[in-house]
């Protein structure tokens, strides 16, 4: 029989991954398992906020303005996650216009600022930083 | 003669294979146990429910309790720990579990509650919790008398954690307000040092560039540029104030997730059962 | 007569036992094969732990790790293959365990893996009997890397018709990143042209265009400082923005035609997929 060089540490690596089990929820099998599922938590969060935006106000429609004759364009500049643009739609729904406007300011010069790396979390390789971060209220979830 | 030995034997056979299954109680259990050890626990819990109504144990519902804790399925938990007897040995390990169970999910009524209502087990552990988890959120401070629950190394522990909640190193966003007059003053008194570098060039640079463009009387680049220049120093102002907010909360988070760090590691006080020997 | 009894005793007991087992196979068996792949996992786990002789350990860590897989979930699916390969007995179990694993990177596009397993697999003399199977796998392993090219081209060695057909089909639907990029850094926004999307492409166009006449202007009129800026901030942006565009349209289209693909695939080639 074949023995791997590798075989021994693989073992030990499977024995401590089996004692540290996931199943801990109920699944089910997947209908066409070489294609990853869509709807999973990630890709809703990284999804833009400016594709789907219904116009409802002003600043909606300036914004989706500028994402059809601007933003497609001029290739991809922000480090950040929403980016600029998608802060300023998001804070509007949950700040007043005035307020959205102080924060959009706000953010470019944080955008600006070279050096700010290590206080954000990162998703796909942007640093995470969304309106809902600015305000002066508690997040709703603590957890 | 020789038929009913052989008719015997033949129920024998049969009983024996019946015994031998593998869905018999005492094999499940063993299996479960099995699972349980493995730490494959929803398996483990489903093993044992099919136990709960023949042979029920106080151990097979403090196990499943333990799993459903572990699995993070608080509420069944719970109500499998509350489901063991006064009388029972394993009692005040249940009443300390749930307590855990609690601190868990933040639950500070609860635990409170769940101490309350047990006075009468021994529940050292759960005290303990109790202190803990008071300290975080009510800000009451326990006694010297009660600090010496603890053991040396936990004790230093507390100590640190009361002072840092005593006297916590909070940012006024007041003062943060005020102190962005100079821009990106404020962004510095908050600790995001580049921030408020970048925050003064950049509103020195459009005010520059506004007070260059009015002089050369380009009125119109003039307007724009000291409108993005009031911007950012409004902006300044108000990121300071929310930074500082931002500043106090970060603070508040930190000293939970390192409290919840420290008590992992120590088993949140509570006493190790060791179910699998 | 009374040891003949005992005999008959034991070894019919011994049979029986033996036949616990099996009874437990093939109630996990039939779990498997309904799809109720949890419960599944339970029963082979029951069958591991009571299978004091360890006959039928392979098979049961070989099939929860297919439980696992169907499920994708399939870091599980790594470490019970794994296993199985810890019990593997003959060359053919063993060179299973290999390829269900290298299967198991194919479908998680980790090629890099899947290549290595396959050269180690291919340079083990033990393993010369299943030389096809390897380039089997080997072509699969290129097709997830969308070298549709080479995919053919051992499809076609092995004389798998339909595979070669169905990955020439993509070869010619699939479009090529770098003559993307080579023609918008010619004319921007030509390569989005060449993708199809028309509109982004000429609106890229319009705004090199505006933007180099802006900079242009400025240069000419000696307002160099104006004309700094708007090379800088204008024009370059939307060149480079006009490249990334190009690049990104026909990448993304590339991962949409191979992400179709893979549910034809499903459905018409079910047995020799990865």
């Amino acid at each position: 029989m074949i023995r791997n060089k590798f075989l021994f540490p693989l073992v030990i690596f499977c024995l401590v991954q089996i004692s540290a089990q996931t199943d801990w929820v109920r699944w089910e099998g997947v209908n066409n398992y070489l294609i990853e599922n869509n709807n999973d938590i990630k890709s809703n969060e990284l999804s833009s906020s400016l594709n789907n935006t219904r116009i409802s106000n002003i600043s909606d429609l300036l914004v989706k303005f500028y994402k059809i004759t601007i933003s497609d364009f001029d290739g991809d500049n922000c480090r950040f996650h929403p980016s600029c643009s998608e802060f300023f739609v998001e804070s509007t729904r949950i700040n007043s216009l005035f307020t959205s406007v102080l924060l959009f300011f706000d953010r470019l010069t944080r955008d600006t600022n070279i050096f700010s790396s290590g206080r954000y979390k990162t998703i796909n390789n942007r640093f995470y930083d969304p309106p809902s971060d600015y305000s002066y209220y508690e997040k709703e979830s603590n957890q | 003669m020789f038929k009913i030995i052989y008719c015997v034997i033949c129920s024998f056979i049969i009983l024996y294979a019946q015994n031998n299954s593998y869905h018999s109680p005492e094999n499940i259990r063993l299996f479960a146990d099995y699972l349980f050890c493995q730490n494959d626990y929803l398996r483990a819990i489903e093993e044992y429910k099919r136990l709960e109504n023949s042979t029920a144990s106080d151990t097979l519902i403090f196990k499943i309790g333990y799993s459903y804790l572990q699995i993070k399925q608080h509420n069944y938990a719970n109500k499998y720990f509350d489901m063991i007897e006064r009388s029972s040995s394993l009692k005040s390990l249940a009443v300390n579990y749930n307590s855990l169970n609690f601190f868990l999910i933040k639950d500070f009524s609860s635990l409170k509650n769940n101490y309350r209502l047990n006075s009468d087990s021994d529940l050292n552990d759960s005290k303990k919790l109790l202190l803990v988890s008071s300290i975080l959120n009510e800000n009451i401070f326990p006694s010297d008398e009660q600090i010496f629950l603890f053991d040396d190394s936990d004790r230093l522990f507390v100590n640190d954690l009361i002072i840092k909640k005593k006297y916590p190193d909070y940012k006024s966003p007041t003062v943060a307000g005020i102190l962005s007059v100079i821009p990106g003053a404020g962004k510095v008194y908050t600790k995001n040092y580049t921030d408020g570098l970048t925050s003064f060039l950049l509103t020195g640079l459009f005010t520059f560039l506004a007070y260059d463009n009015f002089r050369n009387s380009h009125h119109f680049r003039g307007y724009i540029f000291s409108f993005a220049a009031t911007g950012f120093y409004l902006g300044n102002i108000y990121g300071s104030i929310i930074s500082a907010y931002r500043y106090n909360r970060n603070y508040d988070e930190k000293i939970i997730t390192e409290t919840y760090d420290y008590l992992k590691q120590k088993n949140y006080f509570i006493k190790k059962v060791n179910f699998c020997e | 007569m009374s040891k003949i009894l005992l005999i008959f005793f034991s070894i019919s007991s011994f049979i029986f036992s033996q036949n616990d087992l099996i009874k437990q196979l093939d109630y996990a068996d039939s779990f498997y094969f309904h799809q109720n792949y949890y419960d599944a996992i339970t029963e082979y786990k029951r069958l591991i732990f009571f299978d004091k002789e360890k006959s039928f350990i392979y098979y049961s860590f070989n099939q929860i790790a297919r439980c696992y897989k169907y499920a994708r979930k399939f870091e599980d699916s790594y470490n019970f293959f794994s296993l199985a390969l810890t019990e593997a007995k003959s060359s053919k179990e063993i060179f299973d365990c290999k390829i269900n694993i290298c299967r198991l990177n194919i479908i998680e596009k980790k090629t890099k893996n899947a290549h290595r397993i396959l050269d180690e697999l291919e340079k083990d003399s033990l393993f010369l009997e299943f030389e096809k199977e390897i380039k089997h796998w080997r072509a699969w392993v290129f097709y997830f890397e969308m070298d549709y090219k080479k995919a053919k081209d051992i499809f076609d060695e092995l004389n798998k018709k339909e595979l070669a057909n169905f990955s020439e089909k993509l070869l010619e639907d699939s479009y090529s990143v770098q003559t993307a990029k080579i023609l918008s850094t010619i004319l921007p926004g030509l390569g989005q042209f060449y993708i199809g999307h028309y509109l982004n492409g000429a609106g890229s166009f319009l705004w090199n265009l505006l933007s180099v006449y802006l900079t242009i202007n400025a240069f000419s009129n000696e307002r160099i400082f104006d004309g700094i800026v708007l090379s800088n901030f204008l024009w370059l942006r939307f060149y480079v923005g006009n490249l990334e565009n190009a690049e990104k349209f026909a990448i993304d289209k590339n991962e949409k035609i191979f992400n179709e693909s893979l549910n034809s695939i499903y459905s018409n080639f079910s047995e020799e997929i990865p």
